[in-house]
């Protein structure tokens, strides 16, 4: 068992111990315990525009849960176990994927509260070698944890300081993917909330970020691939770390009983450690509504644009806008239907290239990206979640930079609560 | 690397010890009387109570809570257009806004998904009391309604939005898509464009 392999035990051990000995010592309507068994047809799995390999994947997802909720104190954690068995497989034909979440809150005085949250993934995406022996798919396991914590100040009667802070880290266990996607991203941040109306709230914001690439600037023995730019790159992992910091102001409003929604705006700055330019600055926007019609059917809409984290190897950052919508609907009788839709469009520029290639060599490029998803629930058994779904997923890319492809995805699942 | 992740299981632990310690200690006392509970501090305990915290920002606000729970069609009015008896339906963000024995009846029975067992005129809240009564579930203060309140087992809605934002404090990046369909997994597509996984590049000297 590799070291990584041994913490992942621990850390899950540790969750697994918490939430039972949590269970024993509290009253059994705090733990919910859930189970639902899925089977996909997926059309598309090495997400390939030419060579479309299908398969059939059979998974099984337990949850623990623990929830003790307060108004001084309140405790949530909880442990998701996805077992899948993958049809025509000859490498791994069962992975085991884990996640972890814990939240922990505290009102220390009436003025002063406290807030730390836990986020941790283990996700088992082993290598696929199908029965011809060809691989399909390279080994890309990681884990992934984002721990936060945050503290209430009350200012004044109508004026709230939350302090906050966070950290995320990315560790794949392939050594040529860790060489290029680990990170590190510490941030702080402080929001300072104004209740100026009865139903609304203004927000003021500041944040910073640092983005570390663990092995940003290696030498290797090879030259890594660089979308828009193959075959120019020298032999060193590009390095896109960088830091960022940003400002603005938001409102949070009800705006009707049927119509709630928020928004920010602001102006954010990234500083590259080893790109083609030095920086870059842009505004960037972020707002969601929620529309109620009636009290059986909720819409939520939601825009966003900004500087974002790049997807691509051969860019430091990329410009992004996103769209997405989804729709909640409970028909008569037991029956719930769910539709979601997000568009991405990811605009990437040749100066904020990394400086393992020359600006002049690299090809500049757009990504648009669409998912669409629509899923019927029948209900069994309500209150226990007892229910039968079918589901649809759709995802597309388009992209100038890299390979296009479509891919379709359909499942049958039972769920149920105990 | 090690120590790294040493820490995080350490930090992971000790969290896990002094929280649920100090929620053990304060009990049932920390819930305050119904009269007392505002809107907000409603929205606070039923995304705690209802497991919603995971795809929540650390320290949420009031309206965050509330936007989360409007997601999944938690409302604290029967209709959500205005009547005589309750001219401002919906939920408040006013600090001062307190729950009423009415509101908590309608959260109640919601977020039990108990709503196709209301009868008679939706619009009437005593249909809806009925409803807890019928099943003796109790409903005249926040502590008893809540602790029948079991965590929801998927969030159907709600992550989404959290994840397009640019604020450095609640965004997720995972280059490898399907991760963040974890949670939600089959239900709602992920923002993140799709990176297949590659093999190993295999570039000669």
């Amino acid at each position: 068992m590799t070291e990584k392999n041994a913490l992942v035990l621990r850390i899950g051990m540790t969750a697994i111990m918490t939430v039972w000995m949590a269970g024993s010592a509290m009253a059994a309507d705090r733990i919910s315990v859930g189970n639902s068994l899925h089977m996909e047809y997926d059309d598309n799995i090495a997400q390939s525009k030419t060579d479309k390999i299908d398969s059939v994947k059979v998974t099984n997802q337990i949850s623990l849960t623990l929830a003790y909720p307060g108004e001084v104190s309140g405790v949530n954690a909880r442990y998701h176990m996805i077992a899948s068995w993958w049809e025509a497989r000859k490498s791994n034909e069962w992975t085991f994927d884990h996640l972890v979440d814990f939240d922990w809150s505290r009102k220390l005085t009436p003025q002063l509260g406290l807030n730390v949250t836990d986020r941790f993934v283990r996700r088992d995406n082993s290598e696929l070698i199908d029965e011809d022996g060809r691989t399909v798919v390279g080994e890309s396991s990681y884990l992934y944890n984002s721990l936060s914590g945050a503290v209430n100040v009350g200012v004044t009667a109508q004026t709230l300081a939350v302090v906050s802070g966070r950290w995320q880290l990315l560790r794949y266990e392939d050594e040529g993917q860790a060489e290029r996607e680990d990170y590190d991203i510490y941030a702080g941040g402080i929001t300072l909330r104004n209740q100026y109306r009865r139903d609304a709230v203004l927000l003021g914001e500041l944040r910073y970020e640092k983005t570390s690439y663990v092995d940003g600037g290696k030498t290797v023995d090879y030259s890594p691939v660089l979308p828009g730019a193959e075959g120019k790159g020298r032999r060193q992992i590009p390095d896109r770390s960088h830091s960022a910091i940003m400002g603005g102001v938001g409102l949070e409003q009800n705006f009707s009983p049927n119509l709630i929604g928020r928004a920010s705006v602001g102006y954010m700055l990234k500083e590259f450690d080893a790109a083609n330019t030095d920086n870059e600055s842009a505004p960037y926007a972020d707002a969601a509504v929620t529309i109620a019609s009636d009290p059986r059917t909720r819409l939520t809409l939601g825009a966003s644009y900004s500087l974002y984290q790049s997807s691509l190897l051969s860019f430091s950052t990329q410009r992004r806008t996103a769209f997405s919508a989804s729709l909640g609907r409970d028909l008569p009788g037991q029956l719930s239907l769910y539709l979601a839709g997000t568009y991405v469009n990811s605009d990437y520029q040749a100066k904020t290239s990394v400086d393992t290639v020359r600006e002049s060599e690299v090809r500049e490029g757009s990504e648009d990206a669409v998912a669409l998803s629509a899923r019927a629930v029948y209900w069994v058994d309500r209150p226990r979640k007892n229910a039968i779904e079918a589901g649809w997923t759709f995802t597309d890319l388009n992209s100038d930079l890299r390979s296009d492809y479509t891919r379709n995805r359909y499942d049958v699942a039972w769920r149920i609560q105990l | 690397m090690k120590t790294s992740l040493s820490a995080l299981l350490a930090v992971t632990i000790a969290m896990g010890a002094v929280g649920f310690s100090t929620a053990f200690a304060q009990g049932e006392a920390d819930v305050p009387k119904n009269d007392t509970v505002t809107h907000g501090q409603l929205a606070r305990m039923l995304v705690q109570k209802l497991g919603l915290t995971r795809v929540l920002p650390a320290n949420p606000s009031d309206f965050e809570c509330i936007m989360m729970l409007a997601q999944n069609g938690i409302y604290p009015s029967p209709t959500l257009k205005p009547t005589e008896q309750n001219p401002a339906p919906g939920w408040s963000l006013d600090p001062e806004a307190k729950v009423t024995l009415a509101d908590l009846a309608v959260v109640l029975v919601r977020a039990l998904g108990l709503t196709d067992k209301v009868e008679g005129d939706v619009a009437d809240v005593q249909n809806w009391v009925n409803v807890l009564r019928n099943l003796q579930i109790p409903h005249e203060t926040v502590t008893g309604g809540l602790a029948e309140v079991k965590p929801l087992d998927q969030v159907l809605t709600a992550l989404p939005l959290f994840q397009m934002s640019p604020d450095p404090l609640t965004k997720r990046y995972i280059p490898e898509s399907d991760a963040l369909m974890l949670v939600g997994i089959l239900t709602f597509p992920n923002l993140h464009v799709p990176v297949p996984a590659k093999p190993k590049p295999v570039t000669p000297n």
